[in-house]
């Protein structure tokens, strides 16, 4: 828990905000990919 | 047979309101200081003005109302409605005082906007506008983001298990940590921690961009706070186009996303379960719903040739779509161009996306993923059942922080708000359309408002109906509110009016 393992809980709070962070860049570089296949398949 | 409220009901309910009024005034001072600090010195006259309001309003309530009964569901629900009106009549004032809204109704569109984290605004030269009274805009957003009354749980109100009824009124039915005070704090402690780190992405991506420190700072704090609690409110009237920037789009992109995930997965993720982020229901149900909706709406605006290169149409398209479907409300275009460019497919997917909305316990509006994965679920457990033997029993289990069991309650809840969104955007639709305008028009911006996305279509501005203003006003605060305590507001001034 957070407030009880300061140390421990700093960590995981770090790698937390990092695993959200790379789920959101996830998630745009699908939408990217749908862009693409979208304007290659209309052309 | 209705009961009639007694005087100890009344005094429950303007005791705790007089509290978060209390709350919210006390939170005035912080826009007086950014004035101060600017040298705006009517601005702070204007917050001095407001602070003192709120305090009035609120000692004048906890002192003629004090009483040691402790609070109730009802009385909860119905502080937490109050809660949002007073908060956005008495928000209003600093607003209308800068002289930059035509009258006190448009001051009070934008408080209620700032608070429910709508993002439609009815401001006038909005480019000039002081410091200070731009700061209280965004700062508006980031205290109804968190929630009112959750600000007023982690600052002021004392912390008892009747004040979780308060909480849940909020639409805030997800109770992260046992204590609510720890809840309620811990939403702050996420909120705060992407503040720091936000403000300084963002103002290192407008100091890159040629911005002077001090005012790449300021927009940066101002575009997190609208862009985490999912508001849309911007310092410039050209919102996020003003910038021109690809790396502050990318950067508000991923603010967006954070501030549309649960709460609860957040605690979740920043306790070590970061499996958790792939499992849930609705992180996977929000990413289908992104990729289902961005697939109709590229192809829309492909079809029609409006954004011709990937580049364009992901900071076009896919900007605008992850905006609307966060409930956020930035654009990286005009307000006239959806109608004029987009096409009916890519409109339509955009209505789509503004309405279904973000996660559940977070800053967004709109349905709610959660609510769709589980009304989803409940369809599939009811074709499994037609397809079963008439004595077999089918279970459906989804994934929310554990693994659950559906239960008919919860389908039975969800569909009912669903459904009361639905009924809902159509009665702003048809409003809209009473007042002259297409029923297109009429329905994007009616979904916007009540689902607390803020995009337009440009029907919202100064001289739209008073009507339709009023609708919008209760629009916002309904679907931020999520209904239940709006409508328990209203059964209360039934029964006090009829009940016996």
């Amino acid at each position: 828990m957070i407030h009880n393992v300061p140390a421990e809980g700093i960590k995981n709070a770090i790698l937390g905000i990092i695993t959200e962070i790379l789920y959101a860049l996830f998630v745009m570089s699908c939408a990217f990919l749908v862009a693409m296949v979208a304007i290659w398949w209309i052309k | 047979m209705i009961l009639r409220p007694r005087l100890e009901d009344f005094k429950v309910i303007g005791f705790y309101l007089g509290r978060v009024i209390i709350a919210i005034g006390i939170l005035n001072l912080l826009p007086l200081l950014v004035a101060l600090g600017a040298g705006e010195i009517n601005v702070v006259l204007d917050f001095a003005i407001s602070a003192a309001t709120h305090l009035i309003y609120g000692y004048a309530l906890v002192f003629l109302c004090r009483t040691k009964k402790e609070i109730g569901w009802m009385h909860g629900m119905v502080v937490a409605a109050l809660s949002w009106l007073f908060a956005s009549a008495l928000g209003a004032l600093p607003l209308y005082l800068s002289g930059h809204w035509a009258s006190y109704l448009d001051a009070m569109f934008d408080a209620t906007s700032g608070y429910a984290t709508t993002g439609l605004t009815l401001v006038r030269d909005l480019d000039h506008l002081a410091m200070g009274h731009n700061f209280w805009r965004h700062f508006m957003m980031f205290l109804g983001g968190q929630g009112i009354v959750v600000a007023a749980l982690s600052f002021l109100v004392r912390g008892s298990v009747g004040t979780f009824t308060m909480y849940v009124g909020e639409a805030r039915d997800e109770r992260i940590l046992p204590n609510i005070i720890h809840t309620a704090r811990f939403i702050w402690l996420v909120s705060i921690v992407y503040l720091i780190l936000g403000t300084l992405a963002l103002g290192i991506a407008a100091i890159w961009e040629g911005m002077p420190t001090a005012k790449a700072f300021f927009h940066g704090v101002c575009i997190f706070m609208a862009a985490f609690d999912t508001g849309g409110f911007a310092p410039h009237s050209q919102n996020i186009l003003y910038y021109h920037s690809f790396l502050l789009e990318t950067i508000t992109v991923i603010i967006m996303f954070l501030g549309a995930i649960n709460f609860k997965l957040h605690y979740a993720l920043w306790n070590g379960d970061r499996k958790e982020i792939w499992k849930n229901i609705e992180t996977i149900t929000f990413f289908a719903a992104i990729i289902f909706t961005f697939a109709l709406v590229a192809s829309g605006l492909a079809r029609n040739g409006v954004y011709p290169q990937i580049m364009v149409m992901f900071r076009k398209g896919f900007y605008q779509l992850i905006s609307g479907h966060t409930g956020t409300g930035y654009m990286t275009i005009y307000a006239k161009q959806f109608m004029a460019e987009w096409g009916p497919l890519a409109l339509l997917a955009l209505i789509v996306a503004m309405a279904l909305g973000g996660c559940a316990c977070s800053t967004t509006g709109g349905i709610k993923m959660l609510r769709v994965g589980l009304v989803w679920k409940a369809l599939r457990q009811d074709v499994k059942q037609i397809l079963s033997p008439e004595a077999s029993i089918i279970v459906e289990k989804f994934h929310h922080i554990k693994e659950r069991i559906l239960e008919d309650k919860q389908a039975r809840s969800a569909t009912m708000i669903m459904l009361c969104y639905l009924l809902f955007y159509g009665a702003g639709a048809i409003i809209g359309v009473v007042c002259g305008y297409p029923l297109r028009e009429a329905l994007f911006e009616s979904v916007s408002a009540l689902a607390n996305v803020g995009l337009s279509c440009g029907i919202t501005g100064p001289s739209m109906p008073g009507l339709l203003k009023v609708t919008y006003i209760i629009q916002m605060i309904a679907g931020r509110l999520e209904f239940i305590s709006v409508f328990a507001l209203i059964g209360f001034v039934v029964a006090a009016v009829k009940g016996r």
